[in-house]
């Protein structure tokens, strides 16, 4: 059975996951990838994104949350291409920070918006919340950080 | 003779108990849909909504550890880790006179049509009606017809009994259960510690009076009881975002409020669909991952809840911060569109029990409440 071709969001989709090492239901939860799918349009070279969904899409990756080991070859050969290097590295960030960066040093570096700022998956790696928002509660900065692993087998017994 | 006595109150206080429980529940169960409305719409676009749904919803939290005061206070203790604490959404509300359904549905004019029957005043004539109840799972069932009459109805119970057999044995719980102010913050009105049927029927009234009004009155109590702003009780400031209008000094309980217009932005909303069900998204899919983790979550919650009014008060504390947890998971559901709907409406938060057996780990709890989580 051929399976239909995947819109360009939803390339997006798989490489950000692919990218990041963040679940699905994470990425889509941020609420952020329509926003980064045009900031990254808007902000890379002509036509260098769509080439780069269009190598993405012939990559085959049964699960985008758990790629295999050939797979995450593939992945690899293409995501190290000094043509998409720089590209990459900036989705990364995009994800990680909420913001587009140029360059570490660049002042023209932007944070998106507040709400990617407050959406950057930084926050989640590190188990901390943005400074500033989603506040997780008085004193609760004494307990260890609450960490749900939605992936997680383990049963209470 | 004195065992007959004793077998009476006893007798007695389980019925009691039972109306407090009754209590705790009903409280708790306005909170999922009062939330549901919060979450859908946004500060900016809809700024006295938002501020009103949310001081609202605080004090329901207010009003159900107020409950479990009290029924700590008389000897009883509260179940809150329980699937039958949980209402189905729709829940149904069965009054002496009406039924009707509360669900977990986005802001909109039906939601606080239902918020405004849930907080109808005893001789409240303005006519705004819910959707008549279709019949769901565990409904909330009182015999009185307003909120205010089941606390009425609780209240002389209350009397009857320390005026029978004397306040020492009615109020023979064990204070160390007591939420008190040192562990709750941060919301409309204060804790009262309960000892004895003045504080038990001081808790009541405000209760009563931040939802309906002190009686005749727009206005809750909270100026008269702690010094706090003159506010208008729940039920009128519902009315005051269902007409769109705040009330203003001299305005009555029978009438629409005719103070400063408020702008109520009735289509800046997130379009979630009605009462969301874990069940009812694909499995894979974000929608279904996140409210699968919300009702893990809350489920854990509910069982720190429960640790919290039976003993452990000290564990509000990570309560509240697993609050914030929902509230940002809440709103990672709320960008997960719902496949069946082709995209156009997003998921919410489901708000359903899990068992104990069927919960996953959850770091700190498993580390720090082990042995508590056991089952029972």
């Amino acid at each position: 059975m051929k399976t239909p071709p995947l819109e360009p969001i939803e390339v997006f989709e798989k490489l950000s996951i692919i990218l990041t090492g963040f679940s699905k239901a994470d990425i889509i939860g941020t609420g952020m990838l329509q926003t980064y799918f045009d900031t990254i349009h808007t902000e890379l070279e002509e036509g260098l994104f769509f080439e780069l969904l269009f190598e993405v899409q012939k990559i085959t990756v049964t699960n985008p949350e758990q790629p295999s080991t050939d797979e995450l070859q593939n992945i690899s050969e293409l995501v190290s291409h000094s043509k998409y290097e720089t590209a990459i590295s900036q989705i990364i960030q995009l994800w990680y920070l909420g913001e587009w960066v140029f360059s570490p040093t660049s002042d023209q570096n932007y944070i998106i918006s507040s709400q990617s700022y407050l959406e950057g998956l930084i926050w989640k790696s590190i188990a901390a919340h943005p400074m500033g928002g989603k506040q997780p509660g008085f004193g609760t900065w004494g307990f260890a950080p609450l960490t749900f692993s939605s992936d997680s087998t383990n049963k209470l017994t | 003779m004195w065992i007959k006595t004793y077998h009476m109150l006893a007798t007695y206080k389980e019925e009691l108990f039972k109306n407090l429980q009754t209590a705790i529940e009903l409280e708790h169960s306005t909170i999922p849909p009062y939330l549901a409305a919060f979450f859908t719409i946004n500060q900016d676009t809809n700024a006295f909504a938002w501020e009103v749904i949310r001081s609202v919803v605080m004090e329901e939290m207010l009003h159900m550890t107020l409950a479990c005061n009290i029924l700590n206070a008389v000897g009883g203790q509260p179940f809150i880790d329980n699937p039958k604490f949980i209402p189905e959404y729709p829940a149904e509300l069965n009054f002496a006179d009406r039924k009707f359904d509360v669900g977990i549905i986005k802001f909109s004019k039906p939601a606080i049509e239902a918020f405004l029957e849930i907080e109808k005043p005893s001789e409240q004539k303005l006519n705004v009606k819910g959707e008549d109840s279709k019949g769901f799972l565990h409904p909330i069932n009182l015999d009185e017809k307003t909120i205010g009459e089941f606390y009425e109805a609780i209240k002389k119970q209350l009397i009857y009994l320390v005026e029978e057999y004397g306040e020492e044995s009615v109020f023979d719980g064990n204070l160390t259960l007591q939420i008190t102010p040192k562990e709750y913050y941060g919301s409309g009105g204060e804790i009262i510690v309960v000892n004895n049927l003045e504080t038990a029927l001081l808790a009541i009234d405000v209760i009563v009076d931040q939802g309906e009004g002190a009686s005749g009155s727009i206005y809750d109590s909270d100026e008269t009881y702690f010094g706090q702003d003159q506010e208008v009780a729940h039920y009128y400031r519902f009315n005051e975002i269902y007409v769109g209008q705040k009330y203003q000094e001299g305005d009555r309980p029978n009438e629409n409020p005719t103070g400063e217009k408020v702008t109520i932005n009735w289509k800046a909303t997130v379009n979630m669909v009605d009462n969301p069900k874990a069940s009812d998204f694909a499995i894979g899919s974000a929608a279904r991952t996140k409210a699968d983790e919300f009702n893990q979550l809350y489920s854990h919650f509910l069982r720190l809840l429960h640790l919290t009014f039976n003993g452990q008060s000290s564990l509000i504390v990570k309560a509240v911060g697993m609050m914030y947890q929902m509230k940002h998971l809440a709103s990672e559901l709320l960008n997960c569109p719902v496949a069946d709907t082709k995209g156009s409406k997003v998921a919410g938060p489901p708000f359903e029990y899990i068992p104990l057996d069927q919960r996953k780990q959850f770091d700190w709890l498993v580390t720090e409440l082990a042995s508590e989580l056991e089952p029972q």
